[in-house]
């Protein structure tokens, strides 16, 4: 994927139990990463290109997996 | 995170050089909410759109599947742009979700007023706009799928 400065990234959880975020940030997300979202945790499984990068922005799409909840 | 740095990291803001994004924060109010606040009520008429600073909010429609979330938006994400564009009713409510969230407020008059003394910018925000909705509907039908 083509290098970019800031990264827009849509999370989709697999089996539809959250349904998502858009969350930007510095670092461009890969595989086996967690993040945070809506008071959970979740695995990152797969990362592909949403958008074809414009400027300093790339436009990702994520599907994670949920983990747990960020007060367990 | 200063003002300018967020604002560098804001799609919508996209290709606007360091003195566009400092004339953006002179129009720009800094607020926090609480969980569960509502930034924007749907079917209400509203003059101002949202950078989300911190923290995060949900999108839902009233009245709809439980009003669950439809999407949930963080860090360097814009609620309310519509009125950018259409004028129109607020087409879903937003809430602040537990984690609470920072932002920044921007009317509608400041902007256009912005954008008519620098075409620029408009034009940037225009096309940073539709590209920011042509997003917003691929992340729906892949959540969709």
């Amino acid at each position: 994927m083509a290098e970019a400065n800031y990264y827009k990234v849509s999370y989709v959880v697999e089996g539809g139990s959250h349904t998502g975020a858009i969350i930007s940030t510095d670092e461009e997300p890969t595989v086996g990463d967690e993040v945070t979202f809506d008071g959970a945790v979740f695995l990152i499984t797969e990362v592909t290109e949403l958008m074809p990068p414009v400027d300093d922005f790339g436009f990702l799409h994520a599907t994670v997996r949920y983990l747990r909840d960020l007060d367990e | 995170m200063s003002l300018r740095d967020l604002f560098k990291k804001v799609h919508l803001f996209s290709g606007l050089d360091a003195d566009d994004l400092e004339r953006l924060g002179e129009i720009a109010v800094w607020g926090e909410a609480e969980p569960g606040d509502i930034l924007i009520r749907q079917n209400t008429t509203g003059t101002e759109m949202y950078v989300i600073a911190s923290g995060s909010v949900q999108v839902f429609i009233e009245g709809f599947a439980d009003e669950q979330s439809l999407v949930v938006l963080g860090r360097g994400q814009v609620v309310g742009e519509m009125t950018l564009v259409d004028h129109g009713y607020r087409s879903a409510s937003v809430r602040v979700t537990e984690e609470g969230c920072t932002y920044y407020r921007i009317e509608r008059e400041d902007i256009d007023a912005l954008c008519t003394e620098r075409e620029h910018i408009g034009y940037a925000i225009m096309r940073n706009l539709a590209s920011d909705l042509a997003f917003k509907l691929r992340h729906r039908n892949l959540a969709a799928m």
